[in-house]
């Protein structure tokens, strides 16, 4: 890492744009001399591998309660054992075998909701932008009504009326939060359709359904790709809230959020029952933004530092 | 408004004519109209498993009683009926009572309504007091381990959901050293763990936001003169790029209001907070839709006034910004 990395870079950015800054290869080696993206890759590597391997990985069943052996603390406290890496909660759970199939659930989550969000997001977008007219009106009026109720408040209006659930989460994030993308797609379409090779693609009689898919679509995806990797981070954290507000995933499933909830009545006894699964947490949405967060810098320098949403 | 349009009277040729005026008022009709688009889809959430007086009553309520429960309620009324009602009962401020307690549901939400704005206002104090002074010394020292430092806890800040960060910090301030109460309550005391909560996240983003758009600005010309004329570097940097690099602050804070309402949810319950938050997080559990459907829309109420709010002081704030909308 160090060695072919250039002494006058300090912060690890990319160089200045060079000539060479457009090639797929140069942007493969700025992505790698990038410490902050290599750090975010790892850290998802291992959670990707934790919640695929989670019956390999976890020592324990994570619902398995053993009342003989509760509340364990960690193996470096007075008490702590290697049985129980992170120790086990009021009811004798392995906390580590709880947050490794917490990760599956996050994982799940974030990325299944993100799917339905592209695919609503993307779909609407690409109409707003490419059609103009009543469609443009009717969508931007309908996101800023979206917009008007905080993501999470509408979220949990839909929660309290669907009911809890891994399913239902997924469907309650994905409804709410496609906005985010129809915007950026929608504004990035305005300008692409604009462009000489489209406009002379309409003007030979190409079908609009093919102009969108043939040069739209290609030149849309890059923001899509780094808007969706940052969503993800944000769907795992809403995830998180739902279920820390008991409207996500129920008990006994592992996931984090609820974890977080009931070690919180447990602080001043058992407080690694809360610290534990959060830093999990906040772990996993810290790789997925120092990923998203280079990933833009590279592929898509002209998108802002943010755009609004959870 | 100068002094000399003061003393004119108000007719609707002038309100027409002043720009400031016309935007401001065309801002307050499209929030109204926000509202109402609002006011449609919490209600037709109710319908979106098809029935809401399933939604409301237990599971173990009988066949005869749901049936007798949408009699009383109306919901056996055609569909557009039923909304003239819900609006005209949204107009009057009146949802109809709280299925546990009884009471008037939007009596319920706004009085715990002042305590949530206190939380939120000291909050986005708190960021600002967080942001300014690390954004402009990064921004300054571009490329410095202060830079460096200030960029990391930035990303954390903002990787940290609200809830874990809460508990966190009472696990520190209030189990460990006993400096502050874990419980929340509106006073100086109680809101300092709920604001620093509820505001690290606004504080990371201000200060990233607010770093590039001085480096952007540190480029412009007027920057080069101020520095030519020999002006000492704190009048440059405090009147002049600051000046103009808090035009796109001010912008996302409008943004970052609706965020903070939305996680203030969270924070209110982490803290047992007596606010919105809090009040809809025992609906919740309750299953007492009126209220949260209550809580919706003054939620709503709140964000579209705050952006108003936002949107006017954006216009005085930078000239250049055109009047007939965004």
């Amino acid at each position: 890492m160090t060695i072919d990395t250039p002494p006058t870079l300090e912060d690890g950015q990319a160089p200045p744009a060079t000539v060479s800054r457009t090639g797929s290869r140069s942007k493969m080696r700025q992505f790698r001399r990038n410490f902050g993206a290599m750090f975010g890759l790892t850290v998802i590597v291992v959670v990707c591998l934790m919640a695929l391997f989670a019956p390999w990985v976890a020592p324990y069943d994570p619902t398995a309660q053993v009342l003989l052996n509760r509340n364990r603390p960690p193996f470096w406290m007075d008490g702590g054992t290697f049985d129980h890496v992170l120790g086990t909660d009021q009811l004798g759970r392995d906390l580590f075998s709880r947050i490794v199939y917490g990760a599956r659930i996050s994982l799940f989550v974030g990325i299944a909701t993100v799917l339905i969000q592209t695919s609503i997001g993307v779909t609407v977008g690409l109409i707003a932008g490419y059609r103009r007219g009543w469609v443009d009106t009717l969508f931007m009026r309908i996101a800023d009504v979206w917009l008007a109720i905080p993501f999470l408040v509408l979220a949990i209006a839909v929660a309290v009326i669907l009911g809890p659930g891994v399913m239902n989460t997924v469907l309650v994030l994905g409804l709410v939060g496609w906005v985010t993308y129809a915007r950026v797609v929608r504004a990035e379409v305005l300008t692409v359709r604009e462009r000489d090779y489209v406009l002379a693609a309409r003007s030979i009689g190409t079908p609009a359904l093919r102009i969108v898919r043939q040069h739209i679509v290609p030149n849309v995806m890059a923001s899509v790709l780094v808007v969706g990797t940052l969503q993800i981070s944000r769907m795992i954290i809403a995830e998180a809230s739902l279920s820390f507000l008991g409207l996500g995933v129920q008990p006994p499933n592992p996931a984090w959020g609820s974890m977080i909830s009931e070690g919180r009545d447990r602080l001043g006894q058992q407080w690694w029952l809360a610290t534990m699964p959060g830093l999990a947490l906040m772990l996993t949405t810290l790789g997925i933004n120092l990923l998203g967060d280079s990933m833009r810098d590279i592929l898509d320098p002209k998108l802002g530092p943010k755009e609004g949403g959870a | 408004m100068s002094d000399v349009t003061a003393k004119r009277p108000w007719t609707l040729a002038r309100v027409t004519a002043s720009p400031g005026l016309r935007f401001a008022i065309q801002r307050v009709g499209y929030g109204v109209l926000v509202m109402l688009a609002v006011s449609v889809v919490v209600f037709l959430l109710t319908f979106l498993t098809g029935d809401p007086a399933a939604l409301i009553l237990p599971p173990e309520a009988t066949p005869a009683q749901v049936e007798a429960f949408r009699v009383q309620r109306g919901f056996d009324r055609p569909i557009l009926v039923q909304y003239w009602d819900f609006l005209s009962g949204a107009l009057t401020l009146d949802f109809g009572r709280s299925l546990m307690q009884g009471e008037d549901a939007m009596q319920m939400v706004l009085a715990r309504l002042a305590p949530s704005l206190k939380l939120a206002m000291v909050s986005l104090f708190a960021s600002l007091v967080i942001a300014i002074p690390l954004g402009l010394l990064a921004a300054m020292k571009r490329g410095t381990w202060i830079d460096q430092v200030s960029r990391i806890l930035a990303l954390i800040g903002q990787c940290t959901p609200n809830f874990y960060l809460g508990i966190v910090l009472i696990l520190v301030f209030a189990v460990q050293l006993r400096l502050l109460p874990a419980t929340g309550s509106p006073t100086a005391r109680g809101l300092v763990l709920p604001a620093i909560t509820l505001g690290l996240y606004a504080a990371a983003e201000t200060m990233r936001l607010l770093r590039s758009s001085l480096l952007e600005v540190f480029g412009e010309d007027y920057v080069r003169t101020a520095r030519a004329k020999g002006l000492s570097e704190r009048v440059t940097i405090l009147k002049h790029a600051m000046k103009n690099a808090a035009i796109p602050v001010v912008t996302v804070m409008g943004l970052q209001l609706n965020t903070m309402m939305g996680r203030a949810v969270v924070t209110e319950t982490v803290f047992t907070y007596p606010g919105m938050g809090m009040l809809a997080f025992r609906a919740i559990a309750n299953r007492d839709f009126i209220v949260v459907q209550a809580f919706v829309i003054v939620m709503a109420m709140v964000v579209v006034t705050l952006n108003l709010i936002v949107d006017l002081l954006y216009s005085r704030l930078d000239p250049r910004i055109q009047l007939s909308g965004r």
